[in-house]
């Protein structure tokens, strides 16, 4: 290396300056539309939220919600039919949405990199497992090619691949689904980012697979103390190991809590019958309970509260008004005109 | 590997030797035979009958086809009936010939298509795409005889950039070599593009975009890799395709290659000279459906596995 310093102290935290807000990311009144032949419409609306240091914040919500699109919002990934129309993305205070590509470019898998669902077919099938680790350090300037590849081993060690420095020169279709999982994990934090996002990252795995997974994340961010926003539609996955918890429906955030109070005190309607609904709080012997009515079309979405029609708390301001995300008590925000307190008894 | 190419291999032998029974037995069947021809010139009918006796052609079929094989294993395929040239010779120049004819397009084809349907798929929908497309269109449906004879007057009677006909330097290579390579020229532009279309929409793309790389290291190494497998699996068709049409491009530019000898030779019943070449022709398109077949194998990580464990 020219300057002299190791990869670590490059890529390093160190490094970094140290946001100004303590939050290593913010997102503010984001709004991201999708072009589709009726028009445009809103698939994440208005969505705030923000993560704090060390913190995993799960993003939750039902398939088509505006979980994913939030994340490739964030990291400008958007397919071609998707435009952010408004909202800040504050990167560590610095916003995203301004950057010309060539800088974004710089920032993805650098200070804030993404892990997606399904590590079947998230890596490149003709290039080793070691080829597609050392051109991501590379392709951030950060160490020659023997210290790329010196890194790339000890990342692979880090996320439990046994013999990594064999395992490097292999095939993605030599790796297990779960194996597959860890090396995207790997990929994601070889070079340290500020922020993880890892989307459904257990949802294709088998169930043990799925809390060795679990278990990995939890001891990355405590050993490279990154902030991660874990998206997922699985509550179950959330409890294990989220620290804040922003629930979302119809492209909006309608819950934000500490997952203990989430879990415990669940206020929005839709997060209780979210929660109800989980098979493991069942009672046996009665049938699943389950929320009626289905999820609004985007282009159909009422102009009223868009969990009205389906809610069993409405009232008639919910049919002529959209309630706004307003801060409750302590650390929580609702989007609510008539929350009911709820008590729940976790089995476990 | 190894055990998958001697596989390969000893299947091409086998494939080669079902082709010459075709070959020998195909040239039999056709109506007339060599002293039809040589009598025209000489005349007489007891001189073709003692013709033919000495020329063997009065034995039954099957020994006449063992004598064939036996004088190819013994390296000495004999002389032309018509010329009495040794057929080794023939074949060595007009195979020389044809293989630089060939190679010269399958080079432009490759060279040309692999950039360009890249090229078009990355730029998805712009004007050079639209450009590059409607030639691809343009090429396939243009017959090369036809092509051959709009550039020869273009090119060559017109312009006088490159010589009409007959083989000789590098010059006299150019017209025939693109009319050859045109086609497949076109057919592989538009399969290379699909290919990296659909390799474009795969979710490892978006994984190397979220690692932050450039969308040209993504396009020339990703893509243009993965997408390379059909392409190279489709040779295995387009080289026996060029090699084919050889026969029509040779005649029309009376470049003395193997296909210029072939129709010559079957015109004239030269039973000896037109099995040769015939069959040196089979040889040549198994021998490059061998070669795309590996190919295709050292190319995907998967199969060449799959072929070293078997």
């Amino acid at each position: 290396m020219e300057d002299g310093r190791t990869l670590q102290e490059q890529a390093g935290p160190p490094q970094r300056e140290p946001p100004v807000s303590g939050e290593p990311l913010v997102v503010e009144s984001l709004t991201t539309e999708i072009r589709r032949r009726r028009g445009s419409f809103a698939a994440v609306d208005n969505v705030s939220f923000s993560v704090r240091g060390s913190e995993i914040l799960g993003l939750v919500g039902e398939s088509g919600c505006g979980k994913t699109l939030t994340a490739l919002s964030i990291m400008r990934l958007l397919p071609e039919a998707a435009r952010i129309t408004s909202g800040r993305v504050l990167l560590g205070g610095r916003d995203l949405r301004g950057l010309r590509e060539a800088d974004m470019r710089g920032i993805r898998g650098k200070d804030v990199a993404m892990v997606f669902q399904e590590p079947m077919t998230s890596l490149d099938p003709s290039f080793t497992i070691g080829m597609q680790l050392i051109e991501t350090i590379r392709a951030h300037g950060a160490g020659t090619k023997r210290e790329a590849r010196d890194r790339s081993i000890e990342m692979l060690e880090n996320v439990g691949i046994p013999r990594a420095a064999t395992r490097l020169d292999d095939y993605p279709y030599q790796y297990s689904g779960g194996m597959r999982q860890r090396v995207m994990l790997a990929l994601a934090l070889l070079l340290e980012p500020a922020v993880l996002i890892a989307d459904e990252p257990t949802t294709a795995l088998d169930v043990t697979i799925q809390a060795q997974i679990l278990d990995l994340i939890l001891q990355l961010r405590d050993e490279h103390g990154m902030s991660v926003i874990l998206i997922t539609h699985d509550l179950g996955v959330v409890h294990e190991i989220a620290d804040r918890v922003a629930v979302m429906y119809a492209s909006e955030i309608v819950e934000t809590a500490t997952a203990g109070e989430i879990f415990r005190k669940p206020q929005h309607p839709y997060t209780q019958g979210l929660l109800r609904s989980l098979p493991e709080l069942a009672r046996r012997g009665t049938p699943l309970p389950v929320i009626e009515g289905r999820v609004p079309e985007l282009g159909a979405l009422p102009a009223s509260c868009r969990f009205g029609p389906r809610c069993p708390n409405r009232i008639t301001r919910c049919d002529d008004e959209h309630p706004t995300l307003e801060r409750a008590n302590g650390d929580r925000e609702l989007r609510c005109f008539n929350p009911t307190e709820f008590e729940l008894r976790l089995g476990h | 590997m190894t055990a998958y190419v001697l596989r390969r291999f000893v299947y091409a032998i086998f494939l080669l030797f079902i082709a010459s029974l075709f070959v020998f037995y195909g040239l039999r069947v056709a109506p007339g035979d060599v002293t039809d021809y040589i009598r025209t010139v000489t005349s007489g009918q007891e001189f073709g009958e003692t013709l033919r006796e000495q020329l063997g052609l009065n034995e039954p079929l099957p020994a006449q086809y063992f004598v064939f094989v036996k004088n190819y294993l013994s390296g000495d395929p004999g002389n032309s009936i018509i010329t009495g040239a040794p057929i080794t010779e023939i074949l060595k120049d007009s195979g020389v010939n044809t293989v630089k004819l060939g190679a010269s397009a399958i080079i432009i084809v490759y060279l040309l298509a692999i950039p360009l349907g890249l090229f078009a798929a990355w730029r998805r929908n712009s004007p050079q795409d639209q450009t590059i497309r409607f030639l691809a269109v343009l090429g396939m449906g243009v017959p090369n005889f036809f092509l051959a004879i709009l550039l020869i007057q273009l090119f060559a009677v017109k312009l006088g950039w490159f010589p009409v006909a007959g083989p000789g330097g590098l010059r006299h290579l150019v017209l025939p070599a693109v009319v050859l390579a045109l086609e497949s020229l076109a057919i592989n532009i538009r399969l290379m593009r699909s290919s990296v279309l659909e390799e474009a929409a795969k979710d490892y793309m978006r994984t190397l975009r979220a690692k932050g790389l450039r969308q040209r290291r993504i396009m020339w190494a990703h893509a243009l890799r993965n997408s390379l497998v059909p392409v190279v699996a489709f040779a295995g068709i387009v080289i026996p395709l060029i090699l084919g049409y050889t026969l029509i491009v040779e005649v029309i530019f009376r470049f003395q290659g193997i296909g210029f000898q072939l129709v010559e030779s079957i015109q004239n019943r030269d039973y000896a000279l037109a099995q040769s070449l015939a069959l040196l022709f089979t040889a040549v398109v198994i021998f490059s459906n061998f070669l795309a077949d590996i190919g295709h194998q050292l190319l995907d990580p998967r199969v060449r596995e799959r072929t070293v464990a078997r």
